[in-house]
């Protein structure tokens, strides 16, 4: 059975989104470890380094999410331990222009997500579904070849990014 | 410093409720803007300053980091302003206006918060050991008991005519029996008096029924009467805190809905939503438009209509209720020992919270006429069951 890893940002206090995305990971077929509200990074990073998961998501809603996940990604991926999917979504930002969230999805899949999914987007549980969907039916390395040349790059730059660039 | 209870209590009976934006800003020139702007608006108002959510969990660093960005937080960052810059922006509003104002703070930890509000000259906030700990953090619930003691002492002997209000009127948000929302709220109540604060406010959040919403507060009157002397408290209702309405005609109905509500039963305080809280902060023009809205509202015919009592569901709240609470004194005579023991054993128990120390030995269920009450077991088991109950607000004022 595949396993999630399901978490927030340590300074969202919101449950509903968690109590709800462990049901419906658990549907999609994951064996889910819920982490609950006001996740520290260091519990996340523990996590990921004691057991195997298949998929990490963090779900956000208190606007924060921009300001800390780039800096949970970064030292998600730079764990050995962990090359598998990464995603967020949520309400990621206090701000929910159009401008304003693709900026920030943009720097969020630059700090090593593999996907943002911001509720400003009114498709976007379609979109996390797809992107469920794509994750149970095919195995990591065909999801690799469909999003083959957006992960290589991803992973590249952060690799860059964590020496150079601070978010 | 004025008495924040008793500035509620006459204001209300004199001017009908108060009402109160949820408002907070990163930089102090925006949140005194936000202030003045409350203070002189077209309600019967008083101020609020929300604390953001990285001070709410002592993240100093956090904010620190953000500002120096130039990103817009969530709230106002109190312990990483200069106090003396926002004694001053509080001070202009009592003096100017004779506004209280309340700080409003979500965090299970709030001493460094409640020595701050001494330092700049606030004594009202809100809280609780079991509402700021159990929904919203991951501290063990001993330590929030234990940190609450040490913040009230702060408060009580650090200000005049401290008030604290409980939040436990609203655990979650929704998808809580009424019943147990208004034994939270005794028995925060208890602890805060007991810890010396002077006067406290229950809260009430709007549910999915105005008939049940009805006969809720009504038994929180009566319950609050039996345990608490007459004018040291009063009661403050939220417009809906769930799952909110999208369009700008569901936030118009739920607010009427919830605004019948405080009139039929002359409560003291509301705390109103803006139209834009589904998808994100409110701006200042925002905020002032949903509390004069409310106001205006507030005195319309429609917002005077008498609703039913439902004399049954009176008896089944109170019965609950008034269980909960003597269950949970008779733990012990400490009353910050009596809700942990209440919680470890599982007489208490709040529905879907994650918190460890939460037991979830209690489930509800939403009938058709649009009751959440307590269940025997765990109907709302699925992501579609579970939203879908989470929805009843929008399915139906988002018509």
């Amino acid at each position: 059975m595949k396993k999630a890893l399901l978490s927030t940002i340590s300074s969202d206090s919101h449950s509903w989104n968690l109590v709800f995305m462990q049901y419906l990971l658990t549907e999609k077929g994951y064996q889910v470890r819920n982490l609950g509200p006001c996740t520290p990074a260091s519990m996340v990073l523990e996590a990921v380094a004691s057991e195997h998961y298949d998929l990490i998501v963090v779900s956000t809603v208190n606007g924060h999410g921009y300001l800390e996940a780039p800096s949970l990604a970064q030292a998600i991926r730079s764990t050995e331990s962990y090359s598998h999917k990464l995603i967020i979504g949520g309400k990621i930002s206090t701000d929910n222009s159009a401008k304003s969230v693709q900026m920030k999805t943009a720097n969020l899949l630059f700090s090593g997500f593999d996907a943002v999914f911001d509720d400003s987007d009114s498709n976007i549980f379609d979109q996390f579904e797809t992107f469920l969907l794509l994750s149970c039916d095919y195995d990591l390395k065909n999801v690799e070849d469909i999003h083959g040349r957006g992960r290589t790059t991803i992973n590249s730059q952060v690799k860059v990014a964590n020496q150079n660039v601070r978010f | 410093m004025l008495d924040f209870n008793q500035h509620v209590l006459k204001s209300s009976q004199q001017f009908g409720a108060i009402i109160q934006p949820r408002m907070g800003f990163s930089r102090v020139a925006q949140m005194r803007e936000g202030l003045h702007a409350t203070a002189r608006s077209n309600a019967n108002s008083i101020c609020t300053i929300t604390l953001d959510s990285f001070t709410r969990v002592n993240d100093l660093t956090g904010v620190q980091r953000a500002l120096a960005e130039n990103n817009q937080l969530n709230g106002y960052p109190i312990i990483y302003h200069n106090p003396n810059h926002t004694k001053k922006i509080i001070s202009e509003i009592v003096r100017e206006y004779s506004l209280p104002v309340q700080i409003r703070h979500g965090s299970p930890l709030p001493s460094k918060i409640f020595q701050r509000m001494v330092e700049v000259g606030v004594n009202a906030t809100e809280g609780g050991p079991i509402s700021y700990c159990l929904p919203y953090s991951r501290v063990p619930l001993k330590v929030a008991v234990q940190d609450w003691e040490k913040s009230c002492r702060i408060l009580s002997t650090g200000v005049r005519k401290s008030h604290i209000e409980t939040f436990s009127g609203c655990m979650l948000g929704q998808l809580c029996d009424p019943a147990v929302l208004i034994a939270l709220n005794i028995i925060e109540g208890l602890f805060l008096t007991e810890n010396g604060i002077n006067s406290i406010s229950f809260s009430y959040a709007q549910g999915t029924s105005k008939i049940q919403d009805k006969a809720a507060l009504t038994v929180l009157k009566k319950l609050a009467s039996k345990f608490f002397c007459k004018d040291s408290y009063h009661i403050v209702s939220y417009v809906f805190m769930g799952y909110f309405p999208k369009t700008i005609g569901g936030y118009c109905k739920v607010t009427n809905d919830m605004l019948n509500l405080i009139n039929t039963e002359k409560l003291n305080r509301v705390i109103v939503k803006t139209p834009v809280e589904a998808h994100r902060i409110p701006n200042i023009e925002e905020n002032i438009a949903s509390i004069e809205f409310a106001d205006y509202q507030l005195k319309s015919e429609f917002c005077k209509k008498p609703i039913e009592l439902d004399a049954e569901e009176y008896d089944r709240i109170y019965t609950l209720a008034d269980k909960l609470i003597s269950d949970t004194l008779s733990q012990d005579k400490n009353i910050g020992q009596a809700i942990i023991k209440s919680f470890s054993s599982g007489i208490l128990s709040i529905p879907y919270c994650l918190h460890s120390d939460n037991k979830r030995t209690s489930h509800v269920t939403i009938d058709n006429r649009g009751y959440c009450l307590t269940s025997a077991n765990n109907t709302i088991n699925s992501s579609s069951n579970l939203i879908s109950n989470l929805k009843k607000n929008i399915d139906k004022y988002d018509l």
